[in-house]
């Protein structure tokens, strides 16, 4: 995700935006007309984004109580409201949230305050080293690597070397048995359908080009990380919906189970 | 059916309670189908799983008002918009109670019940709205204090 819309208030962001879709409170003028642009193409778009968002805190507690991480890191995390994941994991679990937009990082600091084993660092998720190799995470860390990753909502803008790279990054990096939550966006979407074309165009313009790839493709550019056997969950089904949640266009442009799906790979 | 034109209003609330801890399933599942209905309006805090129970407290906080005298129907405002609820599915839950009413009581009844409720509703809304206000007090120093930071 290029970095150059993130500071300024006059160009659409596509972090913004995504917090529009969202509901949220931070964005601007600029980003709730580009916002309101795509959904008027594709209705479906606020619903997809929330279908993604809701997990976070399943993911938290799968993590943290029925796996027992204490140790969670979070790329691309936003910011971290009360539907992010440490408001759901274990007491004493350290959660480490990223993100490389240092207005949600400066603004986090007021979120977060003293909020005890939780962080908040300035970071790309595509160089996941440069989070972990921080001299405050190894602090933080202390020689713990056996780490639970959360690497949600945010493939669409990341290019097939930036994935693989990142992959390969947190696979070195942890100890067996870590573990790793992935979130394929799109991976159903419709590339032919003449709105998904248009909002692909808008992305573009504001200097986000998505990229979508098949589950397959995710797969691979994830190794050596290794899907558990449930496979891929359609985050509609993990929501708890079906596909009634979506009209025949929905269907027609993100694809039958609605383009977003999760799964947990393991070391 | 009780004649309730002359009673007092403590018994007036003790009625409504009696009724709705009887009907609470009806209550309940009225309040369900429409925080379900309003789900993808909310905040995104406002997740699928949360919904049952957030309708089983909407019954409970209306018990509460029924019977403690210092319940306060603008902290469960405040409450419900710090949830991440919209002022549309405020006024939907406002809605399923005074149809509960309609559904539940005999004619004679309703106004005064009403009258009730309607006390009830607009603490809720008034705390509602007094939270929309803090926070945006709350999210324009934060604005203020990030832009601020991230200059310098």
């Amino acid at each position: 995700m290029p970095q150059d819309n993130i500071v300024d208030a006059s160009k659409p962001s596509a972090g913004r935006m995504y917090d529009y879709f969202l509901g949220g409170n931070h964005n601007f003028e600029v980003d709730r007309q580009a916002a309101d642009q795509i959904t008027k193409l594709l209705p479906f778009t606020p619903k997809f984004m929330r279908l993604q968002r809701w997990p976070l805190q399943d993911i938290a507690v799968e993590f943290s109580e029925k796996r027992g991480y204490d140790v969670i890191i979070d790329f691309a995390s936003g910011l971290p409201t009360a539907d992010h994941i440490h408001y759901k994991v274990k007491k004493g679990t350290t959660v480490i949230y990223s993100d490389f937009d240092p207005i949600v990082v400066e603004y986090t600091r007021d979120i977060l305050k003293d909020t005890k084993d939780t962080y908040f660092f300035e970071a790309d998720a595509r160089r996941p080293e440069e989070l972990l190799g921080r001299p405050e995470v190894e602090k933080i860390l202390h020689g713990r690597r056996k780490a639970a990753f959360a690497y949600w909502g945010i493939s669409l803008f990341l290019s097939d070397e930036d994935i693989a790279h990142a992959a390969k990054t947190l696979y070195d990096w942890a100890t067996p048995g870590s573990c790793l939550a992935f979130n394929a966006q799109g991976a159903d979407l419709n590339l032919q359908d003449p709105a998904m074309i248009k909002v692909l165009n808008i992305y573009e313009q504001i200097g986000n080009k998505l990229v979508t790839r098949s589950l397959k493709q995710c797969e691979t550019l994830l190794q050596p990380w290794k899907i558990e056997k449930e496979g891929w969950i359609p985050l509609l089904e993990w929501n708890g919906f079906d596909q009634s949640e979506l009209a025949r266009e929905d269907v027609t442009a993100f694809g039958p189970m609605g383009g977003g799906f999760g799964a947990y790979f393991v070391k | 059916m009780e004649n309730t034109n002359s009673a007092q209003p403590e018994q007036l609330r003790e009625l409504l309670a009696q009724r709705v801890e009887v009907q609470r399933a009806d209550l309940v599942a009225g309040y369900f189908a429409v925080l379900r209905e309003s789900l993808f309006s909310n905040r995104a805090e406002v997740r699928p799983s949360m919904l049952k129970s957030i309708a089983s407290d909407e019954a409970d906080a209306l018990l509460n008002f029924l019977r403690h005298a210092d319940f306060s129907g603008a902290e469960r405002g405040e409450r419900l918009h710090q949830a991440g609820f919209n002022a549309g599915a405020i006024l939907k839950l406002g809605q399923v109670t005074r149809q509960f009413l309609l559904n539940h009581l005999e004619n004679s009844q309703i106004a005064p019940m009403l009258v009730l409720v309607d006390v009830y509703q607009e603490a809720i809304i008034e705390g509602f709205v007094q939270s929309i206000d803090k926070e945006k007090l709350i999210e324009l120093e934060r604005v203020r204090n990030a832009l601020q930071h991230s200059d310098s």
